[in-house]
């Protein structure tokens, strides 16, 4: 049986988390994205930008009544490596697979 | 949360898991939209009533008040600032529900003032509340606003049957007042209590 690589990028609890809330709601804040994952600001910023380079999240800053406001957003490249991602677990779980 | 941790499969099926079930923002409503447009809508119509009951010249005194104050309401809707967390996929169904409800609403107000009898047009009006309650209650799951839908639904359609002005609004007013108005009330006493439990 032929397993299938799980995505380097994905393969990281934080990261992981992050896109797997990102597929069930359509955009999300910084700071809901925070509580959701029980992280630090400083740890979720620098996997956010590492999603962010792979091309897997949309990243807007802006301002709302003179806050700033980060809103994150999976792009299409981000739903098809979550989708390929849950593919290849579903290869190593399969009976037999391992 | 960790993040360059070695994961196991089994550890990702169930980040994956558990993040789906945190990302499930239980959509509420506060109830406090279908109170006060509900109290607005109840006492118009009350008014009206005593209005034709008195003999008053000017019967749609309080439809034109009312008429006001929805402008006032729904510019302050538009322009209040807004801060969400979070944006669902609902919730972009929904804001297009209300967009059509806003739409139905103002045609069902042109056709009054142009060729629909006020007698059969309040019925049409009790029919898109109800569309609108049935949706946001299959929505957020609630049984209080299906239920109002339900009566609205059959306010509209004994203002069908009725065929004195007066009456219809004696029944709009008896709708409203228990499939918007106690709804509403249920779902702030709801909210009420959610908050009490957090």
């Amino acid at each position: 049986m032929e397993f299938k690589e799980l995505d380097p990028i994905l393969h990281s609890q934080l990261r992981l988390a992050v896109i797997s809330l990102l597929i069930s709601v359509r955009e999300a804040e910084f700071t809901f994205l925070k509580e959701k994952t029980n992280s630090t600001a400083g740890n979720l910023s620098v996997q956010i930008n590492k999603l962010k380079d792979a091309g897997y999240l949309d990243v807007t800053k802006q301002f709302s009544n003179n806050y700033p406001q980060t809103i994150c957003k999976i792009t299409k490249k981000g739903i098809e490596a979550f989708e390929s991602y849950v593919n290849a677990l579903q290869s190593y779980m399969k009976p037999g697979a391992e | 949360m960790q993040h360059e941790q070695q994961l196991s499969k089994e550890e990702s099926l169930e980040i994956i898991h558990q993040m789906i079930g945190q990302a499930k923002t239980n959509i509420t409503d506060n109830g406090l939209s279908w109170l006060l447009w509900g109290s607005l809508l109840f006492l118009t119509s009350l008014s009206t009533y005593i209005f034709i009951d008195i003999g008053s010249d000017n019967i749609y005194l309080g439809w034109n008040i009312f008429g006001l104050i929805s402008i006032l309401l729904l510019a302050y809707d538009i322009f209040k600032p807004k801060k969400k967390l979070v944006k669902t996929y609902i919730d972009d169904v929904l804001k297009w529900v209300d967009i059509g409800f806003m739409i139905c609403l103002f045609t069902v107000i042109l056709s009054i003032n142009i060729s629909v009898s006020p007698n059969v047009g309040f019925g049409f009006f009790l029919m898109i509340f109800a569309f609108l309650m049935i949706v946001k209650g299959g929505a957020i799951k609630s049984w209080a606003l299906k239920a109002g839908a339900l009566i609205n639904w059959a306010g509209a359609i004994g203002i069908f049957f009725c065929t004195v002005f007066k009456y219809d609004m004696l029944i709009m007013a008896a709708t409203i007042l228990t499939g918007y108005i106690l709804p509403g009330l249920v779902l702030w006493l709801q909210h009420k209590k959610s908050k009490k439990t957090l």
